[in-house]
């Protein structure tokens, strides 16, 4: 694909603003404070990114911000960020989710000129007849689309629309119109269980910049196919979010597309896996840990904040002990002495050990206890995994758990849950069986 | 091991003497005297594993005597040869230890823990040691004295590992919860009460904002509307102003000479003063009054009444309230010298204090925002307090100068009333204004006064106006600034709104609070579950599995008990065993009697001796008179265990006192040894088929084969009685390791495959409904394995046994449990009794069921049988699986074919009767035993085309295609399980599969090609060549011998020496597996049946 003039865009989405770190246990109240702060510094980071690349324009895929339930201070930090944009003529294009579209902007805010937020889409019925063409007829609604101008020449087209809560995209009507430039970008936010592999294929879009993604992902790219990218979160909120967070820098010119991930985030979550050998004493295995402490944080590492995870795998005879003995509590509480009261901070949150443990039927004589506990979790998946009980097990210090805790079914995957409980169970019973 | 001989030399009472030729089996060993046994059983365990302190002092007298040095000979005998193990006690602990072998060599000293099979003094003891003292007070003992008493077997190892499991499952609930700070109740209190708060947070302020913002516009056109007032009023004010001073510019007219007497004049001038000072004073008063009005209002809305001010409870609250404030700011300031002092301690002491400081930090937070709370209600409180009190008293003072005025005010009207009485000429006072009626001649005067009366009048309206305006002006700058005021103050929240860092603070909390939580539930129930599976464990475990030495003793307390006890399990939940009662279900041990403690402790030693069996350990039993312990009923079924175990291969030394016991040992065709005090030895009975010159081994072997000794054999051969032994010399006799020959007979229990009950080479025994005296009856006509009952046509072994409870009828039902046990998977005896029941004779009978149509038999039967009925709930839940398990069964003929083909090494010669009698079925026969035939004529029917008579008539080949590939070398039950998966079944599959694709298949790093290919040799080389074992081929395939053509045609020496390098490879050793290296003999033989080979397509 050839493109007649070159220009950059920043995209981004899903920052999230009133979705706020979930800040681990014990943490000092600095760090607190800068975890809890974290959305807005990356999403400052964001702007300034824009700011500094010098690109053309922003689109931004929506899930900025739940606009109706978002008090006046959130709201406003948007509206400065723009400002700060908009004092650079950077234009900025905002998609918004169900929850950020236009029309969950109080009317009192005003926006600043160079945002374009773009409106919701429905089907056009029959003019005059006054009705909404209902979700999923046979009548789609059309993208919206944008010409972004440079020293009025023609840049690019955005394409795209905010969401509506029961639009989905099978509702919308990618059919756009051929246009002398030859570069479009669509702009969508899409929700968890839509499907976006079909829209790499559809004719007349060369980029979509999609959100409703924490981590960034791009679709292969074929030679005829677009690349549809999610840009990912500026800012990971859990230990599942422990890749590289930030916004992508999408440069586009004669040769084509080429993206450039722009990191952002002020706190890095970690999960760091830790192999433990037999013959290893429990000093031996914190001076490891450290020694990976002193690694991740030696240069070239981001001056940011960065929560761990350890993850110790290794022979049961090892580390089932050490669990036993609560040693890895105390670890957890010496590493977050040692590294996480620093600014920025190391913050271990916890210390986690596998044994490893054979769950095989066949490593375990049959009439053994242990092969009778592997059946037994096997069966269990099969037939209970349906409706399991848990509150006979709820201690007196939470003797009345909510049933969402204590009752799982169907609704909820209970196998996860039981393939755990299983390694548990297996690691408490193994080498204890007498068969 | 056995023992064979013992020399005691100054042991107890015992003084030289000598016990020779044990035999293998039982060896019953009678003493009159009860005194002398008891060293005797002791004696074994002692120069075995030399003596104990207690042996020491209990049994060896003067042991400091060097001269008459106390202990003993035991003589051993092992497969490698005899030994003799000797000791006598040094006086120091232990004793003197020499083992030598038969050539009088001395051993080196870890001889003897091998010759024990590394087995340990307490092993051996609390195994093999049966004295009466473990029995003695059995009944008496209770609670954990019991439970130790029988814990010692590992018979209830299990709940400990479950209960460690358990408490350890537990503690991690437990510890799950420590993540929440406050417990769960609060936690969840405070989650919901953050997520309502950031809700009315984020709902007020952003009302709050649309207010401020709505009032914004309404104020800024206020105050503009206010500014132009204001430039209005002031360009008013600015006219007056002017017309004031241009008044003031005129001329005052000249006033009229005043005359001396005209009082008149004088009191009207006095009184238009005072008029004018009521009139000043009166707008006094009104404005006063206004401001007095304004001050009130403002009073309340100070909003504390005069009346709740003076009220006592406003008094006492705020009195409260000051006490709660200092009492809180004290407990603030201890808590923060406390935190100090904690600092300071931390700096040396270390993290311990950082938790307590920690653990502080809630606590002082809230003491915190408590006292913020209190402090800033007081301040406010006293700020109005304040403020009313202010204006109280200015109300006051503006009271006390009213009333002052209006004093006054009274004073100056009755002044002025006082004048008018004076006044001669009549006047008029009309709007507050004097009219004096003059005389004529005053007009002038009277004018004069009159246009500078008005000019002071015009002047002073113009400055009552200006003074209005200038009013209203102050009046309007003051709106001005409040609206002003009001406009900034919007402003100002409007800042502090859209700067409120509240709700992101919140937020934070809450998604701590809540990832705090999902960590905690996530780790809860994760161990809950875990909880939940070792509990589902329990449960299935203690319902349907136990550990095989429980399995085991169940079988043994069964025929003890005649059936009274069925079956011992462990409590995995509650600890210990319980004991099936078929009337009063499970028991616990607490609760059986003394006797059925004793028998069920004799049956668990049993069980245990029984598992050392199965893995290879032969030890012998020492076991003191502990069926004198046992009723009369209880003894005879003991010894009758003892002597089937005996005939399994057990050698048991039991120590009588008692002459019933060494008569009923008599009348069960055991002979005892009397031995008399002293030593002295009396007589020895003679034992059937015991020969003075044989070495004991032909005890092992059951009473009812005839025993057969070739004069040259260096092994024992067992023939048929119905065989004759003259078609024997023909073939070469076969050096194979005899004690693993008589091992393979007598001591290995064959069992069944799970998920099977039962297999084809299982004992009768094994059927569910076969009692101990059929099945006797059975093998002394030959059917000792399933698969021969299947094998037999029910008449005619009718007719054979002769016994009245022996009908065909009942061997049909039995042929048809054992049809169904070796058929059907996971099928348990009950569901097998319940089956017959309904009258299902085969799996394909059952897989053609519905499962209704089965429950529907089955309540009919029910109906029939009113027994049945309770089992009627069972059935209902097992109905679908018996039909599921059907049609999974798994054929007979594989399995029959296999089971007569690797039948035990004796059975070599008696292929032939075998054969006659499995291929003749009967058309008579029902179900299963049809079955059977149908299949052993199968069998009878490929022999005949696989055997040329030519090539391989007599010879038994080991394997054939179509044997399961766990039957070939090299494979073992799990690769033969991992290998079922990839759809190889059978040799033949195995043979005809590509060893690159099974290794790649297979995925395990320690099998390649190569290891394929090598099974695939082995397996093919067994296949042809007759008589050659697995391990055979497995050494020829290392060697390289493939095919039995390479070896076919050398000299015995030659293959010897090629093998010769693998045998003392570490891999030769691998293969042996300690069984003894082939030598030129065994060589020789595999040359031999390698030239009498089968081609792979017949085999």
């Amino acid at each position: 694909m050839t493109h007649g003039r070159a220009f950059r865009f920043l995209h981004a989405s899903d920052l999230l603003l009133d979705q706020p770190l979930a800040s681990p246990l014990g943490v000092p109240p600095t760090l607190r404070r800068r975890l809890a702060e974290a959305p807005y510094r990356s999403a400052s980071a964001v702007f300034a990114a824009a700011i500094n690349e010098r690109v053309d324009f922003v689109v931004l895929s929506g899930g900025l911000l739940h606009l109706a339930q978002a008090a006046p201070s959130e709201v406003c930090f948007l509206i400065e960020e723009f400002n700060r944009l908009h004092q650079h003529g950077i234009p900025v294009y905002w998609a918004g989710s169900v929850h950020d579209g236009p029309a969950s902007l109080a009317a009192h805010y005003r926006l600043p000129a160079n945002v374009t937020h773009l409106p919701i889409s429905q089907a056009e019925v029959p003019p005059g007849s006054g009705l909404v063409a209902p979700a999923g007829s046979a009548v789609r609604a059309p993208l919206h689309t944008y010409l972004v101008q440079k020293d009025g020449e023609p840049l690019a087209r955005i394409a795209g629309v905010s969401r509506l809560p029961h639009q989905g995209l099978n509702d919308l009507s990618f059919h756009l119109p051929r246009y002398p430039s030859p570069f479009t970008i669509g702009l969508l936010h899409v929700r968890l269980d839509e499907r976006v592999d079909h829209l790499g294929d559809l004719a007349g879009v060369d980029y979509w910049a999609l959100g409703g993604r924490m981590t960034a992902d791009e679709s292969p790219r074929g030679s005829s196919l677009a690349p549809v990218r999610f840009a990912g979160t500026p800012v990971g909120r859990t230990l599942e979010h422990v890749t590289q967070h930030g916004c992508t820098l999408v440069e586009v010119d004669q040769h084509g597309v080429r993206t450039r991930s722009i990191a952002t985030a002020s706190v890095a979550w970690h999960l760091e896996r830790v192999e433990v050998n037999l013959g290893d004493t429990l000093e031996m295995i914190e001076k490891r840990v450290l020694n990976r402490c002193r690694q991740i944080l030696a240069p070239p590492a981001a001056p940011i904040d960065r929560i761990v995870t350890w993850r110790l795998y290794g022979p049961h005879a090892v580390l089932h002990r050490a669990r036993v003995q609560g040693w890895d509590v105390q670890l957890t509480e010496r590493l977050q002495q040692s590294h996480g009261m620093a600014t920025p901070a190391l913050w271990s949150r916890a210390v986690e050990l596998q044994p490893a443990v054979s769950v095989s039927l066949d490593d375990y004589p049959t009439d053994s206890l242990m092969a009778e506990f592997l059946r037994t979790a096997r069966d269990v998946q099969r037939t209970e995994a349906e409706k399991l009980d848990l509150q006979p097990y709820a201690d007196e210090a939470a003797a009345s758990l909510p049933a969402d805790v204590s009752q799982l079914d169907r609704s909820r995957n209970t196998v996860p849950l039981l393939t755990d409980a299983a390694l548990l169970g297996a690691e408490y019973l193994h080498g204890k069986e007498v068969c | 091991m056995r023992v064979t001989d013992l020399w005691i030399d100054r042991f107890g009472d015992w003084t030289s003497v000598d016990l020779r030729d044990l035999a293998l089996g039982l060896n019953v060993v009678y003493f009159p005297d009860a005194a002398t046994k008891t060293a005797l059983v002791h004696f074994v365990p002692s120069v075995l594993y030399g003596f104990s302190e207690s042996v020491r002092q209990r049994f060896i007298n003067g042991a400091d005597d060097h001269e008459l040095v106390a202990g003993g000979t035991v003589t051993v005998e092992l497969p490698q040869g005899r030994y003799r193990v000797t000791r006598h006690d040094r006086g120091r602990l232990g004793g003197e230890l020499t083992v030598k072998n038969f050539d009088g060599e001395l051993c080196p000293p870890n001889t003897l823990q091998n010759l024990l099979h590394q087995v340990d003094r307490n092993t051996y003891r609390e195994t093999y040691v049966f004295p009466v003292r473990d029995f003695d007070g059995l009944g008496r003992l209770q609670g954990a004295d019991l439970y130790a008493r029988f814990a010692r077997y590992g018979a209830i190892a299990e709940p400990q590992a479950l209960a460690d499991a358990r408490a350890g499952l537990a503690r991690l609930r437990r510890e799950a919860w420590k993540v929440l700070p406050r417990g769960v109740a609060e936690h969840q209190a405070l989650c919901r009460k953050l997520r309502d708060e950031i809700q009315t947070l984020a709902a007020n302020q952003r009302r709050e904002e649309t207010d401020l913002l709505r009032q914004q516009p309404e104020l800024q056109s206020t105050l503009n509307k206010l500014k132009e007032e204001e430039n209005r009023l002031k360009a008013d004010i600015e006219a007056i102003t002017r017309q004031i001073a241009e008044l003031e510019k005129q001329p005052v007219p000249e006033p009229a000479p005043v005359q001396p007497a005209q009082p008149q004049n004088d009191l009207q001038r006095r009184l238009a003063a005072l008029q004018a000072k009521l009139d000043r004073w009166n707008r006094l008063l009104k404005r006063i009054q206004a401001k007095r009005s304004r001050l009130r209002a403002q009073i309340t809305e100070c909003a504390v009444d005069e009346a709740l001010w003076r009220d006592s409870q406003h008094a006492v609250w705020f009195a409260r309230q000051s006490e709660s404030f200092h009492r809180l700011e004290q407990r603030a300031t201890e808590l923060h010298r406390r935190v100090a002092e904690l600092v300071e301690q931390s700096e040396t002491q270390g993290r311990v204090r950082t938790q307590q400081l920690l653990s502080l930090e809630p606590l002082a937070a809230a003491l915190r925002g408590e006292l913020h709370e209190i402090s800033s209600e007081l301040r406010q409180y006293e700020s109005r307090a304040y403020r009313h009190d202010v204006l109280v008293a200015n109300e006051r003072k503006l009271k006390e100068v009213q009333a002052r005025l209006a004093r006054q005010i009274r004073k100056a009207t009755h002044r002025k009333h006082r004048l008018l009485c004076r006044c001669n000429a009549s006047h008029l006072v009309l709007d507050g204004e004097l009219t004096v009626a003059t005389p004529k001649s005053q007009i002038d005067t009277a004018r004069s006064d009159k246009a500078a009366a008005a000019r002071a009048e015009e002047l002073a309206r113009l400055r009552r106006e200006l003074e209005e305006l200038r009013h209203k002006l102050i009046q309007t700058e003051s709106r001005r600034h409040s609206t002003q005021n009001q406009l900034d103050a919007i402003a100002r929240r409007l800042n502090v709104l859209r700067s409120d860092k509240t709700i992101v603070e919140k937020r934070a909390e809450l998604a701590a609070a809540e990832a705090a939580w999902e960590e905690a539930t996530a780790r809860w129930q994760r161990a809950a579950a875990a909880s939940h599976l070792l509990q589902a464990t329990a449960a299935r475990y203690n319902r349907s599995r136990n550990p095989e030495l429980l399995t085991a003793a169940s079988e043994y307390l069964r025929s003890l008990t005649s059936g009274r006890l069925t079956q011992v399990r462990a409590r995995l939940v509650e600890g210990g065993l319980e004991v099936e009662s078929p009337g009063q279900r499970w028991l616990p041990l607490g609760s059986l009697d003394s006797l059925d403690r004793k028998t069920l402790l004799f049956c668990l030693r049993l069980a245990a001796v029984g598992q050392q069996v199965q893995r290879g350990i032969h030890l012998p039993l020492l076991v003191d008179d502990v069926l004198g312990q046992f009723d009369s009923a209880t003894c005879i079924a003991a010894a009758r265990l003892l002597v089937t175990l005996s005939k399994r291969g057990y050698q048991i030394l039991y120590f009588t006192c008692r002459q019933e016991i060494a008569e009923l040992f008599e009348d069960l065709q055991v002979p005892s040894r009397s031995v008399c005090w002293r030593g002295e030895r009396l007589g020895l009975s003679a034992i059937n088929g015991y020969d003075a010159s044989d070495d004991g081994w032909t005890e092992a072997v059951p009473a009812s084969v005839p025993l057969q000794r070739t004069a040259k054999a260096h092994t024992l051969t067992v023939v048929s009685s119905d065989e004759p032994p003259a078609a024997e010399p023909s073939r070469p006799l076969i050096p194979q390791p005899r004690f693993r020959t008589v091992s393979d007979v007598t001591f290995t229990r064959t069992k069944a495959t799970a998920p099977y009950l039962a297999a084809l080479s299982c004992p009768v025994t094994e059927i569910p409904s076969m009692d101990s005296e059929s099945a006797r009856l059975l093998g002394e006509h030959g059917i000792r394995r399933i698969v021969d009952l299947l094998a037999a046509e029910a008449a005619e072994l009718e007719q054979r046994l002769a016994h009245p409870a022996l009908r065909a009828s009942r061997l049909n039902e039995w042929q048809v449990e054992a049809t169904l046990a070796c058929r059907i998977p996971h099928i348990t005896r009950r569901d097998l009794m319940l089956l017959i029941a309904c009258g299902i004779e085969s799996p394909e009978e059952l897989a053609s069921f519905t499962p209704d149509a089965l429950l529907g038999r089955l309540e009919a039967r029910t109906r029939q049988h009113s027994g049945l009925a309770k089992e009627l709930d069972y059935a209902r839940s097992r109905v679908p699986n018996w039909i599921a398990w059907a049609r999974q069964a798994r054929p007979l003929p594989n399995t029959l074919e296999h089971c007569l083909v690797t039948g035990p090494h004796y059975t070599r010669l008696e292929s032939g009767s075998r054969s006659d009698g499995l291929a003749r079925p009967s058309k008579s026969r029902t179900g299963t035993a049809a079955v059977a035939a149908e299949h052993t004529a199968t069998v009878a029917l490929a022999t005949q085309v696989e055997t040329p008579p030519e090539t391989t008539a007599g010879w038994r080949f080991h394997l054939s295609m179509n044997s399961p590939v766990e039957e070939a070398p090299s494979i073992g039950h799990k690769t033969a399980r991992r290998l079922s998966v990839l759809g190889v079944y059978s040799v033949a599959d195995l043979l005809d599969a590509d060893p690159d694709e099974i290794a790649s298949r297979l995925g395990r790093k320690w099998i390649n090609g190569n290891t394929v290919r090598e099974w695939q040799a082995q397996a093919a080389l067994v296949c042809r060549v007759p008589m050659l074992h697995g391990h055979d081929a497995q050494l020829l395939v290392s060697a390289g011998y493939k095919e039995p053509e390479q070896f076919a045609h050398m000299s015995p020496r030659q293959l010897l020496n090629e093998l010769q390098p693998l045998i003392n490879s570490p891999q030769g050793a691998r293969i042996l597996r300690g069984s003894n290296p082939p030598d030129l003999a065994e060589v020789s033989n595999w040359i031999a049946w390698a030239q009498h080979a089968r081609s792979l397509r017949v085999a």
